[in-house]
């Protein structure tokens, strides 16, 4: 028995720590670096090796050259297409800057109320699908819709927005604007005011320091956010296909219909190329400019805390000057100096982003088919038609995707969340973050095509299962980055307790590690939730005859009749929101309440 | 079954983290059932000694051997060592009971065993009535006492403790010091404390590692390592110490730097590359002027520039004929009168309190 003599013992049982007792001579071996492995194989399989058979399949069909580049930078209507897809990013980016800019500086510096207002209105379109948004700009844009009733009235002729480039960049930049603004506001916020009142106190007019003193500062801030936008628009896939006929057509659109079309594989694959390398040079240049990670770019709302804003001429370039000194007319002319004209701006931009939300509200109920506004007689008939299996199947099919694609994608990412932040490797840690996050910054119009072409070969395509292996790869980045904020908040001694108490690894992820980051990974599932679930670009490559998930029902709604239908989706999906919100807000009440009485 | 005796040797233990060496050629034995300390001050590499005991890092090279096999490289979770962690690491989503049996459940002991030994564990502690609190409910003593439980329910033979005591106030600590090493005795678990507190080292160990730079300066009881320092270091870190720097030095005589010069009469011999020399405030006293010094001491003149009133002594700053600029501690004595700044006075001191510190071969 092991009651030894030396000591005097408790009166124990007679049995020390059972078969455990003797430590077994076995080396540490498995580290939490393993655990990254699976969710590294998946996206390794899953969505590097579609892409890398599609950049091949480029030059290979229909036999081995660079015939299908010939085709693409021949033929000016598809060189017209690559300049078209450019300059329409480049210019939402820049409207979404100049829109997002006063939104972003009352979300950080504003009163307690106006930051509610903003953060709900940008968050609402943020969170519904693209598809919806489209869906209003169809209403508001449309030959009858919103704004040729303002145009009418004042007796001005109808515009024709839809189908022309004018409907794709109206639509974009409202998609981008999200991507803009949170970056911005983030930076913003880390932006210390008091140099705003140095600036004042030696002289500088209100106008003068905010161009010469905080825009400077805000500079990583408006990088990270146009790099954000650029990328996601040069992506962009549903917008140019629903909105940009063939006038507003853009790389992603042109893909999809050499695929769905014309089945033209090499087109399509070398468009999709051109796209990922504009997306890849952009992202080297940016990174080779500011010095930012990958994943500090895909971060978003993470940037600009800690780190220093390289400016060091900037604030002092010349045409910070010029435009600081014509910044000095309006502060002679005092406008500068109405004090209310900055949250009114905010207010007014922050209104006009959300109404297109609520414009869909009075078409569900319209009478008719057509998309006029206001709707010419009201029925609740588009209600009763969401009401049948024609649009409960499609939703069906996508509540089950997403359950499914949420247990992979939150398994995965939490395991790779513990190598990366618990790994011995840093170097290891540091790229697979990178690889965990390349399918957030990937534009998934190319992954969507690669899929298509490799799935294809297994039969995969418009199947269940082949939409859940690919949205499980978009849905990793999520729960991946969620869960890794919750760990690395997480104090190591947890682990090592339980360790020292004759925890294994696998014990103490189940029993410590799992129960304490438990609201991370439950956030990281509502991502990887929302994210399949409202998920359309891959869902409309990928499926259609035999399985339709919701979004891509909506798609063809959209693209095939106009359909109040989708308004009855978007109401469904607003009062979703708003009860989800109020349950979270009931509940931390009374969570905060009960613990204030304990 | 094999027993678990508590002896632990570490033979050549090294760390790098990178080009940084954490622990140097570190070698030492713990003898079963001791109260073992590692003092050091931070980035000493104390703490990198704990941690590679208890598993949670490996060393780059060298053997831990406990009873015998070489465990440098088992799995925390394998070696059957309690662990008393800085902020204690009590798991937040747990009861007290819980904590306490999680150990126990590891070991697949039955409700009845476990529940039975918790309360044994809890009863040591005396915490019996917080078995259903969670952490979050308990103060900083109870949380430091319910650690302590968790560590010993599962009957380890080895207890490890980082800094345990560092977060609680000075009375509670000092309470808690004498707690701790009753527990050990009365369990005669083998320990291995942690600390940067000299007081919490000299007060519980039966012997002291005084560490520094990732080895160890010198290891012995804490007597020793207050009455016969190895090092310039280990007289500087223990207590208070005046630490005087050696200009030259004679066959019978030391002039320092402050300008003293101290005839040693030839009851002591000078080695030579004497570059330091360390005398304890308190064991030097001051004397009226011109009073004999008693048997067995030296003397000297001195003139107060300063003093300082700390409530349970004084500490005076004198200039001292043979140390230059020295402070000298007294307790109070109420039939003497305090020596005033000015005061020309006699100071005396017995030559053994008198440290020579040479420059190490080599260095």
């Amino acid at each position: 028995m092991t009651t030894t003599q030396h000591r005097t013992a408790p009166p124990t049982s007679g049995r020390r720590g059972g078969n455990r007792s003797r430590p077994r001579p076995r080396t540490t071996g498995l580290s939490w670096g393993v655990s990254s492995w699976p969710a590294v194989l998946t996206v390794l399989v899953l969505f590097v090796v579609p892409i890398v058979v599609l950049s091949v399949r480029a030059f290979t069909e229909p036999e081995p050259g660079l015939q299908n580049f010939e085709r693409l930078f021949s033929h000016s209507g598809y060189v017209e297409n690559i300049l078209r897809t450019i300059g329409i990013s480049a210019f939402s980016t820049f409207l979404a800057l100049l829109i997002g800019y006063p939104i972003a500086y009352q979300m950080a510096h504003g009163s307690r109320r106006t930051r509610i207002f903003l953060t709900v209105t940008i968050m609402a379109p943020y969170l519904t699908s693209i598809l919806l948004r489209s869906f209003s700009w169809l209403v508001i844009l449309g030959q009858q819709g919103v704004v040729n009733e303002v145009l009418g009235a004042a007796g001005l002729g109808p515009l024709s927005m839809v189908f022309t480039p004018i409907a794709v960049v109206v639509s974009l930049t409202h998609y981008l604007l999200p991507l803009m603004i949170l970056p911005l506001a983030a930076t913003m916020r880390s932006v210390d005011t008091s140099r705003l009142q140095a600036a004042t106190s030696l002289g500088a007019g209100p106008a003068q320091a905010f161009v010469r003193v905080y825009l400077p500062l805000t500079k990583p801030g408006i990088q990270a956010g146009s790099v954000l936008c650029f990328v996601y628009g040069i992506g962009a896939f549903v917008i140019p296909a629903l909105l940009g006929g063939s006038d507003g057509s853009m790389l992603g659109s042109l893909i999809h219909s050499a695929i769905s079309q014309s089945g033209d594989y090499g087109l399509a694959s070398a468009a999709a190329l051109v796209l990922a390398v504009l997306v890849l040079a952009i992202i080297v240049v940016f990174q080779r400019v500011t010095g930012m990670s990958t994943t500090e770019i895909a971060g978003r709302g993470d940037l600009g805390g800690g780190r220093k804003p390289r400016t060091r001429r900037w604030g002092y370039g010349r045409l910070t000057r010029v435009a600081g000194s014509a910044a000095g007319v309006l502060d002679r002319l005092g406008i500068s100096r109405v004090r209310r004209l900055p949250v009114l701006a905010a207010v007014t931009l922050g209104t006009l982003v959300l109404a297109p939300q609520i414009i869909v509200i009075p078409i569900s109920f319209a009478a008719t088919k057509a998309l006029v506004f206001p709707p010419v007689g009201y029925s609740t008939q588009w209600y009763t038609e969401f009401f049948t299996s024609s649009w409960l199947d499609p939703l069906t099919v996508s509540v089950r995707v997403a359950v499914i694609t949420t247990i992979f994608a939150v398994i995965l990412g939490t395991l790779a969340a513990m190598g990366v932040v618990r790994g011995a490797n840093q170097k290891w840690g540091a790229t697979t973050s990178t690889l965990m996050m390349l399918p957030l910054l990937f534009p998934t119009v190319v992954a969507a095509a690669g899929f298509y072409i490799v799935f294809d070969r297994f039969g995969l395509v418009d199947t269940e299962a082949g939409i859940i292996l690919a949205h499980i790869t978009i849905a990793i980045p999520f729960a991946f980055s969620v869960v890794t904020a919750g760990l690395r908040s997480l104090n190591p001694a947890y682990e090592r307790a339980a360790a020292s108490l004759g925890a294994s690894k696998f014990v103490q992820l189940r029993r410590i590690v799992a129960p304490l980051i438990a609201p991370s990974i439950a956030t990281g599932a509502l991502f990887s939730l929302l994210i399949s679930f409202d998920e359309s670009t891959i869902a409309i490559f990928l499926s259609g005859v035999r399985v339709k998930t919701l979004p891509r029902r909506i798609f063809e709604a959209l693209s095939l009749e106009t359909n109040p239908t989708v308004a009855v989706i978007s109401v469904f999906v607003m009062a979703c929101a708003l009860v989800a919100w109020l349950a979270i807000v009931v509940t931390r009440r009374t969570m905060t309440r009960s613990s204030r009485r304990s | 079954m094999a027993v678990q005796n508590g002896a632990i040797a570490f033979e050549r233990i090294r760390k790098e983290y990178g080009d940084n060496t954490a622990v140097d050629d570190l070698t030492l034995t713990i003898e079963p059932g001791e109260f073992f300390t590692l003092l050091g001050p931070s980035g000493s590499g104390k703490t990198t000694t704990l941690m590679m005991l208890a598993g949670f890092t490996s060393p780059t090279s060298g053997r831990i051997i406990v009873d015998g096999v070489d465990i440098a490289h088992t799995p925390p979770d394998q070696r059957n060592i309690g662990v008393v962690f800085q902020d204690y690491a009590l798991f937040p989503h747990m009861t007290v009971r819980e904590n306490l049996a999680f150990p126990l459940e590891m070991r697949k002991e039955t409700k009845d065993v476990a529940e039975e030994r918790v309360k044994r564990a809890l009863d040591l502690v005396d915490m019996q009535s917080l078995a259903d609190r969670r952490p979050d409910q308990l103060s900083g003593g109870q949380k430091q006492r319910i650690a302590v439980a968790r560590a010993i329910v599962f009957d380890p033979a080895f207890l490890l403790m980082d800094e345990p005591l560092g977060a609680l106030d000075r009375k509670l600590r000092q309470r808690l010091q004498v707690e701790l090493r009753q527990l050990q005795q009365e369990l005669g678990v083998t320990m291995i404390y942690v600390t940067h507190d000299q007081d919490e080292a000299m007060s519980m160990s039966d012997r002291v590692a005084l560490m520094n730079h990732g080895s160890i300066e010198q290891m012995g009881t804490p007597r020793e390592l207050y009455e016969n320092p190895s090092s310039p270091f280990v007289a500087d870190f223990l207590g208070t110490n005046n630490m005087l720097s050696v200009l030259s030095t004679g066959p019978d005589h030391i002039t320092f730097q402050t300008g003293g010069v101290l005839d040693l009469d030839g009851s002591l011999p000078v080695p030579a590359g004497t570059t330091v020399v360390a005398v304890r405030p308190e064991r030097l006293a001051l004397v009226k002027a011109g009073s004999a010094a008693p048997e067995g001491y030296s003397s000297c003149s001195a003139k107060v520039t300063h003093r300082l009133y700390l409530g349970s002594h004084t500490m005076y700053t004198v200039n001292s004929s043979a140390f230059g600029q020295v402070r000298v501690q007294m307790q109070h004595d109420d039939g003497e009168h305090p020596f005033q700044t000015g005061d020309e006075v006699g100071m005396i001191w017995r030559a053994r309190d008198v440290k020579l510190f040479q420059d190490k071969p080599g260095a």
